[in-house]
């Protein structure tokens, strides 16, 4: 077992991929978390389109740069969930016999519900692309190019501003266990540095998934509109 | 004290096993757990019954050998503390304890309550271990180890190992017995030359028993009687990615020349 293949292979190399592509995807999640809530700053006056418009037509500026991030997110995210599925075939293979009796003692809600998570919030990012990005999910809501209307336009439907809002919930689980479980994934072995992270991760979930639900709550409680 | 044990009997390796309800009668509280057992094996072999097979050695937490996941615990209720070191007192009149074995794919049941756990002898033989030349010894002062170090690694080298990490994890993962040797050795300057040869060994092997990996539960560490902390799993993670990054194969290091 050598080289890069021996990596992957091995069971806390899979753990490092898992680990180090979840932190990625956190970066991510945090930056696209802070441009949403520019649908705060209104319809935009003087004629100009919305600020949240005007930051969609700013990530078009050259497409080409778009598509490269595109594409390194969907290479992320596939590395990520294929990598999970197996490990958590691993372990599931690994206790092939289950206790009559197990009481757990340390672990947590989130840390047991990370596959489910993981797959809510996929489900969660397919629906999302298909409504947002592509516009299939509600044709009659749907403008190209007209980011902010959309958005109000979407979450004006309590339906859909409730998906959206209760879609974070699994997001906040993953997040709370996933941030401080990858950083000792990655070798953060310290314990003063680890209790410091493991709130300051919560604190990162939190945030982000708060930030996320303020949009859809902002439109449905009026706050943001056309 | 009257107790009703529901315990799992398993004849051999491939046999199917089940739960048997014995009742221990005239169990005294000042007793420890295995010599609860030894008094219902007693009654059973006078009764012509099979006595209920379970480890057991030291009897004063040293060595490692008695296991047994009880109500759901490894080494019982209490914490810091082996099968053989838990009192009797702990339970009341009346009660009912469920015995098991531990159960992982690399600890296959052999009888009962015993599982085979020569994976942990067959990590050790591929890294556990400093080489050092035989000879007259050096004097121990020759090498200073700091007092942090030294405590640290005293932490690790303090595993007995039982296989309770193994047996309370969700997944079944060795790392926490893993990483107590990686950190124990890795730590000290004896350790340095084979160090992430060690690492790289250990894990392989760890892997090929069929041991599951860390998902940083916790429960290992809750259960550990040696009370050794996940943060050295933290240790052999970054260890072995170091380890991975710095490796050469055979054929490189001939070409280095
Ligand atoms: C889309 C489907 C997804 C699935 C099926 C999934 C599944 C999982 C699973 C099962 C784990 C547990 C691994 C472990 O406990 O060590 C995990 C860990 C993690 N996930 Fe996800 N996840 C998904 C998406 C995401 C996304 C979008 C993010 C980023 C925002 C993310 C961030 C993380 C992080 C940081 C970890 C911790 C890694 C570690 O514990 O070492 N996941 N994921
Ligand atoms: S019998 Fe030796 S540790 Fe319990």
């Amino acid at each position: 077992m050598s080289g890069l293949g021996g990596f992957y292979r091995s069971s806390i190399g899979k753990k490092i991929v898992v680990g180090a592509t979840g932190i990625l995807l956190v970066g991510f999640l945090f930056v696209h978390m802070l441009g949403n809530l520019q649908a705060f700053e209104g319809p935009g006056e003087h004629g100009e389109p919305a600020k949240l418009t005007q930051y969609g037509e700013l990530l078009r500026t050259e497409m080409a740069v778009l598509w490269a991030m595109r594409l390194g997110l969907l290479g992320l995210l596939i590395l990520h969930v294929v990598t999970t599925v197996r490990l958590v075939a691993e372990n599931r293979a690994a206790r092939p016999e289950r206790y009559a009796m197990a009481r757990s003692m340390k672990t947590t809600f989130a840390a047991r519900t990370m596959i489910f998570g993981g797959v809510a919030l996929f489900a969660y990012v397919v629906y999302h692309i298909l409504h947002l990005t592509v516009g299939a999910a509600h044709r009659d809501l749907f403008r190209e190019g007209d980011v902010y209307g959309n958005v109000v336009r979407s979450f004006s439907n309590p339906v859909i501003a409730t998906v959206y809002v209760a879609a974070m919930i699994p997001v906040f689980f993953h997040l709370r266990h996933g941030i401080q479980s990858a950083l000792r994934t990655l070798g953060v072995d310290h314990p003063e540095h680890l209790a410091r992270i493991q709130t300051a991760g919560g604190a990162l979930a939190a945030l982000i998934t708060l930030g996320f639900m303020a949009v859809p709550l902002g439109v449905l409680f009026n706050l943001i509109r056309l | 004290m009257r107790l009703t044990l529901k315990v799992w009997r398993q004849a051999g390796r491939s046999a199917r096993g089940g739960f048997q309800e014995v009742v221990a009668e005239g169990v005294s509280p000042d007793s420890s757990f295995l010599e609860m057992l030894d008094g219902v094996n007693e009654k059973l072999e006078a009764e012509g019954r099979e006595p209920i097979a379970f480890d057991h050695d030291c009897r004063e937490g040293i060595c490692g050998s008695c296991s047994l996941m009880i109500n759901g615990h490894p080494h019982g209720p209490d914490d810091g503390v082996t099968t053989c070191q838990l009192h009797m007192r702990r339970y009341r009149d009346g009660d009912t304890i469920v015995i098991e074995p531990w159960r992982a794919r690399a600890f296959p049941v052999i009888k009962d309550l015993i599982v085979d756990r020569s994976a942990f002898d067959r990590i050790i033989q591929v890294g556990g271990f400093v080489s050092v030349n035989t000879g007259s010894a050096q004097d121990a002062n020759n090498l200073p180890i700091g007092k942090e170090v030294a405590d640290l690694a005293m932490d690790t080298a303090a595993c007995i190992g039982c296989g309770a990490c193994v047996a309370a994890c969700p997944n079944a993962s060795a790392m926490l017995f893993v990483s107590a040797k990686a950190a124990h050795l890795g730590r000290l300057p004896q350790g340095q030359p084979e160090r992430h040869a060690r690492t790289r060994r250990m894990v392989a092997q760890m892997d090929t028993e069929g041991f599951g990996g860390c998902t940083n539960h916790g429960e290992c560490e809750a259960a550990c009687p040696k009370e050794i902390k996940m943060w050295n799993i933290s240790f052999l993670n970054r260890d072995f990615l170091q380890a991975s990054l710095s490796e050469r194969s055979a054929s490189q290091r001939a070409g280095d020349g």
